[in-house]
């Protein structure tokens, strides 16, 4: 407490006199002029510093080295043994630049990116809190992998997450890109108070926007004016504002997608759902095109007086009986007619408004009976089919013609104009100019009886009409059934009123705020209306000083190992100072002047010299920069949790190479889930699935957040509850228990000694694919006498038969393989 | 072997198999803090009933209720207080009598229901907090708050804090170990989440370690596929071999640090199967526990466990126990929840005692809060419960520097307000750093450019509470 006092009065008064360095724009700086070493600018801004400094630049890595580096770095993938080879082979002078081009091309590129953003969305398979139920927002997940496939520019990129359900004729895709907004956890638990959990969703993702946006620690002011940045605490909920009127509830409900949700198609659904929706439209079209005679009558029964009115229609006027059965008489050129239509419609003296006489404005039609001629001489015309414009559920057209007068026609709740059509067994004869029809209502449902209705025929062929709307609709609903469904942000009619919430307690309301952004940045354009798309606008011009060099840090630490500003999460006053000034603002002006062309900005670091540089410290380098802060040297960074078994999946030959899709259950130890799980949820018990599933990249593997893949978390990966721009690393014993025994590993081992097995040669020979394939190098002499010597005792002590006491003496050193250090790290 | 250099053959002799390592559970780039002061305790023992158990039928004793019975709360006693959504819509929120019987015991005359026989017969080493409080009224910020101090998930857990400030004592154990138990009370009941006893911003590394009673006790401990005891500890050797050749190549102590920790889990491998063995328990002690001490998995079998982990050296030991959320059926349910942990905690509690172990252990049975004096659901019947009830609530400490016999505050007579002497759940984190030798406001890590604490901007030791 009282250091913050301290620094804010500090920063205070430093702010007097000059504004923090992160909330002025950056302005393009002269690139230096050195010579020699450099490939591009990124060199020539470090090559000027480190010739200020007196250091000396490293070696390049070997190629093997840089090799296995940039492919991690860009794909999270180790180089296959051919991609090896081909590199190590060509000899043209472009030879890196072109791996680099094909590896910035290929999808697994689009898969690390992703994984990037997931950390950063925090995004999971499940809700996160009570009974944390599975949730459905992978479809968003792939379309940012869709997005990083297509280097979709960086603003594009941001705005359809972040408002893509605003932007004027909303596509479906930038509706699922909107899904990046609900990506908070949310609770189900009984006797919550929605507003608290409604607050605390929008805290979630003003904290989420600020440091993935903007790199600043703005939920410091969910409770008071922040103590070192000049964020005040009105400013914090005006910026929430933004965040705080989704139609949601506060309460999950525990159901995959709780509103606001669409069904998503995946794109291998999407010619099959516009095919599907194409022969409705046609079909609906074709029916609509069918003309219909009008046919003038009079009705009687039921004790019912029928008025008829100017249209052709007939009314039935006053109190209706419990039952009653209409006779109506209709008069026209009925000769080959095909088909009858009776048009029931609403009108205002009926209960509700009708078209029943009901009192919720409903009927029921039991039975239609049509008859030709009078007297004595008439004939039952047969009715070969009926469908109608809309059937309550349980009350399908069919039912008029069934002969059970327990079953019929009904519309509950529909109060407009509905066709019901009555396809003829066979037209009726040349000179029909009469028709008696019966209209029966005998169900159990008291005084359901039509109100208002008329009678229309025509000679065209409807039946085939009919029958293929009706296929076509029944197909489309099934279809649309099996779509997958994804939550995407949609705003409230009315929006929420949003008030400073003293100490961040949704129950203290005080003054109330409007939308708005910091007012230390840049100000909002006073035209366009106060939602999250001038919000996305506003990150976006070309004045602000944070977002460019925000984005551009953290793809910078992707490759460096730790961002030009230290602390990507915190580019306020208290946060690290870029250790290349200049560099950062040329990258963030070249960023943005460039179209925001992130696939370009990737490009550009990894082909530079300082990328190329190897990794291992000169004593001298080591000793006056030991964090490499200078970048005299390239970095050794551990690999991420998922880079990890990836790998593993690769060089054993098990991974299966397969884009988007559902979420996928790898195998893990028992009773993880169960042991914490609310008991009846639907992820209180784990199954993994079968088949290709187990052996899909990480990115794929399904996130519970209450209890994560205990593999992945195990080696660092974060939780999901919160947006993280920079994962931690730690070393420990669970690590190594972890790449010993899990079921996942043991296997990729195996296979990987299969492979080993399967190489025509000498043990030295197999040694050397294995050292190539997973570290891409070969053994030294004293490693390979070590490994063999380790083969040579486990198959000497085991109990099993030759072939397979190699076969499990290969498994132990391919796991020792995939466990080393190396293997852990791209160097 | 011959060609090995002066910078290998140190990395080896660090690091080899069968050599003497040094290796403990990492720390990270922070060494242990300096204690501000002497601690009373050295390690914890952390009970937590998860759902809340009702105070009103186990330790707060509120004669008045039998006269209050079946009567509406006054307003005069709610005073506007907000209630959650799930009595908020009862018509009426009637007061219910505990149906159990209270006595007092021990020197100390503490009252104590008779659903908590055994624990009453160690009532004179409790220090019993009828004065709870906490801000929370719904599960999960509630248990966020006491664990983490904050009701918002992402902050470190209290055993995080611990084993970052403490380091392990246990050569061969990490420095928080976490126990889940089976209950017999409510099947459907409150989950429990990994950030509980994670370790937020400090190093991923101090989080807790679960201890698992279903396949292996630490996850991915037993070697399979063939792989025997020697065969590891060949492959063993051949790794140091290799990551010595690395280490030289690249430079990076952190090859030998991951050497080391591949020691210390090859040393976990037969340290943690002996720990979890109870085959050398006496009979004694197995009786002592009860028989469900046998059974993997019960509270009474986690609590012995916990006691071998103390013995051990772990810094703290967490054990849930869930079920007590018990919004229904609280006549039914309320007695089996207790039988689950009575006779345990009271073992546990005399055989830390007679172990020498009870005088540097802090021991707190807690929940994140507790339940309503009204009932929910239907008093007449039989299948009423009771609501969350943030506003008062029962801890209680024993062991090192707590002032055993203590009661400590008061509720009004409906035992829904605390009159005396509140302890805020912050206040309670105060004073177990306390008891451990750290000053809460010292204590900090700094983060996001804030020097964190377990209590945030809050919390008092409670100075009655120490001995």
């Amino acid at each position: 407490m009282r250091r913050w006092l301290a620094i804010s009065v500090l920063s205070t008064s430093l702010l007097a006199q000059q504004p923090h360095w992160a909330f002025v724009a950056p302005q393009r700086p002269t690139v230096p002029e050195v010579g020699g070493w450099a490939r591009n600018e990124v060199d020539r801004f470090v090559q000027a510093r480190l010739l200020a400094e007196g250091l000396q630049v490293a070696p390049e890595a070997t190629r093997g080295e840089l090799l296995r580096r940039v492919t991690f770095d860009l794909t999270g993938l180790p180089p296959t043994l051919a991609e090896l080879d081909a590199f190590l082979r060509d000899e043209a002078p472009d030879a890196y630049e072109r791996v680099v081009d094909r590896l910035l091309a290929s999808p697994a590129a689009a898969e690390e990116s992703t994984r990037y953003w997931l950390d950063v969305s925090r995004y999971a398979d499940t809700h996160g809190m009570e009974r944390d139920q599975v949730r459905a927002l992978w479809r968003w997940r792939d379309w940012v992998l869709d997005a990083y496939a297509a280097n979709v520019a960086w603003d594009r990129f941001v705005t359809e997450q972040l408002a893509g359900d605003l932007l004027p004729g909303a596509t479906t895709a930038q509706r699922i890109a909107s899904g990046w907004n609900r990506n908070n956890p949310t609770s189900d638990e009984g006797g919550l108070i929605p507003e608290e959990y409604l607050a605390r969703y929008a805290m979630n993702r003003t904290d989420t926007f600020g440091t993935a946006m903007l790199g600043l620690t703005v939920g410091c002011a969910q409770c008071h004016d922040h103590k070192s940045d000049p964020l005040k605490q009105r400013e914090y909920y005006s910026l929430l504002a933004y965040f705080a009127s989704f139609a949601e509830e506060g309460n999950d409900g525990g159901v995959l997608a709780p509103a606001p949700a669409i069904r998503a198609p995946e794109p291998a659904q999407e010619a099959l759902h516009a095919q599907l929706l194409a022969e409705v439209r046609v079909a609906r079209e074709a029916m609509a095109a069918v003309k219909w005679l009008p046919l003038q009558g009079e009705a009687s029964g039921a004790a019912t007086t029928f008025l008829p009115k100017g249209d052709g229609s007939l009314v039935a006027v006053g109190d209706a009986p419990l039952k009653g059965d209409y006779v109506v008489s209709l008069r026209g050129e009925l000769g080959g007619v095909k088909a009858l239509r009776l048009t029931v419609l609403p009108e205002d003296g009926l209960p509700d408004n009708g078209p029943g006489r009901a009192n919720n404005g409903n009927f029921v039609l039991s039975e239609v009976e049509v008859f030709l001629g009078a007297g004595e001489q008439i004939e039952r015309v047969a009715i070969a089919s009926a469908d109608a414009d809309f059937a309550q559920p349980g009350f399908a057209p069919e039912g008029v013609f069934d002969g059970d007068l327990a079953t019929g026609w009904a519309l509950q709740g529909r109060h407009e104009a509905t066709a019901l059509r009555l396809v003829l067994a066979k037209p009726l004869p040349e000179s029909t100019q009469q028709l008696e029809v019966r209209m029966r209502h005998q169900t159990v449902h008291r005084q359901h009886l039509v109100g208002r209705f008329a009678w229309s025929a025509t000679g065209m062929p409807v039946a085939d009409c009919g029958e293929r709307l009706r296929a076509a609709e029944q197909q489309l609903a099934a279809f649309e059934e099996r779509l997958p469904l994804c939550m995407i942000s949609g705003e409230r009619a009315e929006p929420r009123p949003v008030h400073v919430l003293t100490r961040g307690r949704y129950d203290q309301p005080a003054e109330r705020v409007e939308h708005g952004t910091p007012g230390f940045l840049p100000p909002l354009s006073t035209e366009a209306p106060a939602d999250r798309r001038a919000l996305a606008a506003w990150l976006f011009r070309a004045d602000h000083p944070l977002t460019a060099r925000v984005a551009v840090n953290r793809i910078w630490a992707r490759h460096f190992g730790r961002g030009l500003v230290a602390t990507p999460h915190d580019f306020g006053v208290l946060g690290a100072r870029p250790s290349h000034p200049e560099l950062l603002d040329w990258l963030a002006c070249e960023f943005r002047d460039g179209g925001w062309d992130e696939r370009r900005l990737h490009r550009l670091l990894v082909t530079s010299a300082a990328y190329r540089q190897s990794s291992i410290a000169s004593a001298e380098a080591l000793a006056r920069d030991p964090d490499n802060v200078l970048l005299a040297r390239a970095s050794r960074q551990r690999l991420p949790a998922e880079a990890i078994r990836d790998q593993a999946l690769l060089v054993s030959g098990l991974l299966v190479v397969q884009q988007g899709g559902a979420s996928v259950k790898i195998p893990q130890p028992p009773g993880i889930w169960e042991a914490v799980a609310f008991p009846g949820s639907n992820t209180e018990h784990y199954v993994a699935d079968q088949g290709d599933a187990l052996h899909r990249r990480s990115l794929y593997t399904f996130w519970k957040r209450s209890a994560p893949p205990p593999l992945m978390t195990t080696l660092d990966a974060p939780s999901r509850e919160q947006c993280v721009v920079d994962r931690q690393t730690t070393n420990t014993p669970l690590q190594v228990l972890a790449l010993w025994n899990d079921e996942g590993m043991v296997e990729c081992a195996r296979a990987l000694a299969q492979r080993c097995l399967d190489v025509r040669g000498d043990t030295a020979a197999r040694l050397q694919f294995a050292f190539r394939t997973v570290l891409q190098r070969d053994p030294s002499a004293a490693e390979r006498r070590a490994c063999e010597s380790l083969l040579q005792r486990v198959v000497a002590e085991s109990p099993l038969e030759s072939a397979a006491a190699e076969c499990a003496a290969w498994s132990v050193v391919a796991n020792l393989l995939l466990s080393l250090d190396e293997a852990l790290h791209r160097n | 072997m011959a060609d090995l250099s002066v910078d290998r053959r140190t990395f080896l002799a660090q690091c080899s198999a069968g050599a003497a390592s040094l290796a403990f559970w990492p720390q990270g780039d922070h060494s242990p803090q300096r204690p501000h002061f002497a601690a009373r305790a050295r390690r914890v023992l952390y009970l937590h009933m998860s759902g809340g158990p009702s105070q009103h039928d186990l330790f707060d004793h509120r004669p008045a209720l039998a006269r209050w019975h079946g009567e509406e709360l006054p307003e005069s006693v709610r005073q506007g207080q907000r209630i959650t959504t799930m009595t908020s819509g009862q018509k009426q929120l009637r007061i219910a009598n505990p149906r159990c019987r209270f006595a007092q015991h021990g020197s100390s005359g503490a009252w104590i229901s008779d659903l908590l026989p055994h624990t009453a017969q160690v009532v004179d080493e409790l220090a019993i907090v009828r004065s709870m409080q906490t801000d929370a009224i719904n599960h999960e910020p509630a248990i966020n708050l006491l664990q983490t101090g904050a009701e918002l998930p992402g902050r470190p857990s209290f055993g995080a804090w611990l084993g970052w400030a403490m380091a392990a004592e246990a050569r061969d154990l990490p420095a928080f170990v976490v126990l889940h138990s089976q209950w017999s009370g409510p099947k459907v009941d409150q989950p429990l989440y990994h950030r509980l006893w994670g370790a937020g911003f400090l190093p991923a590394q101090h989080q807790g370690v679960l201890l698992r009673s279903q396949g292996d006790p630490v996850l991915f401990l037993q070697d399979g596929g063939g792989v025997t005891r020697a065969v590891r500890a060949q492959q063993l050797a051949t790794m140091a071999e290799l990551n010595a050749a690395a280490s030289e190549r690249f430079r990076d102590p952190g090859i030998a640090a991951r050497q080391q920790q591949a020691e210390l889990a090859f040393r976990m491998q037969a340290a943690v199967p002996q720990l979890v063995d109870l085959g050398t328990e006496s009979a004694e002690v197995m009786a002592l526990y009860g028989p469900a001490a046998q059974t993997r998995g019960t509270f009474a079998n986690n609590a012995l466990l916990a006691r071998r982990l103390l013995e051990r050296g772990v810094r703290c030991v967490q054990i849930y126990h869930r079920g007590w959320d018990q919004h229904r059926d609280l006549e039914l349910d309320l007695p089996k929840q207790c039988g689950d942990i009575d006779q345990p905690i009271a073992a546990l509690l005399i055989d830390l005692r007679r172990r020498g172990l009870l005088e540097d252990t802090l021991v707190v049975w807690t929940s994140e809060f507790g339940r309503t004096v009204y009932a929910q659901g239907d008093l007449d019947g039989t299948s009423y419960g009771r609501d969350h009830h943030p506003r008062c609530f029962v801890t209680w400490l024993a062991g090192g520097g707590v002032r055993a016999g203590r009661q400590h505050g008061e509720t009004d007579e409906l035992g829904y307000n605390v009159v005396r002497d509140p302890v805020h759940v912050h206040d309670l984190n105060a004073t177990m750093l306390h008891l451990l030798g750290f000053d809460h406001e010292k204590l900090t890590f700094p983060y996001q450019g804030r020097d964190f604490r377990l209590t945030d901007v809050h919390g008092r030791v409670v100075r009655e509470l120490l001995a």
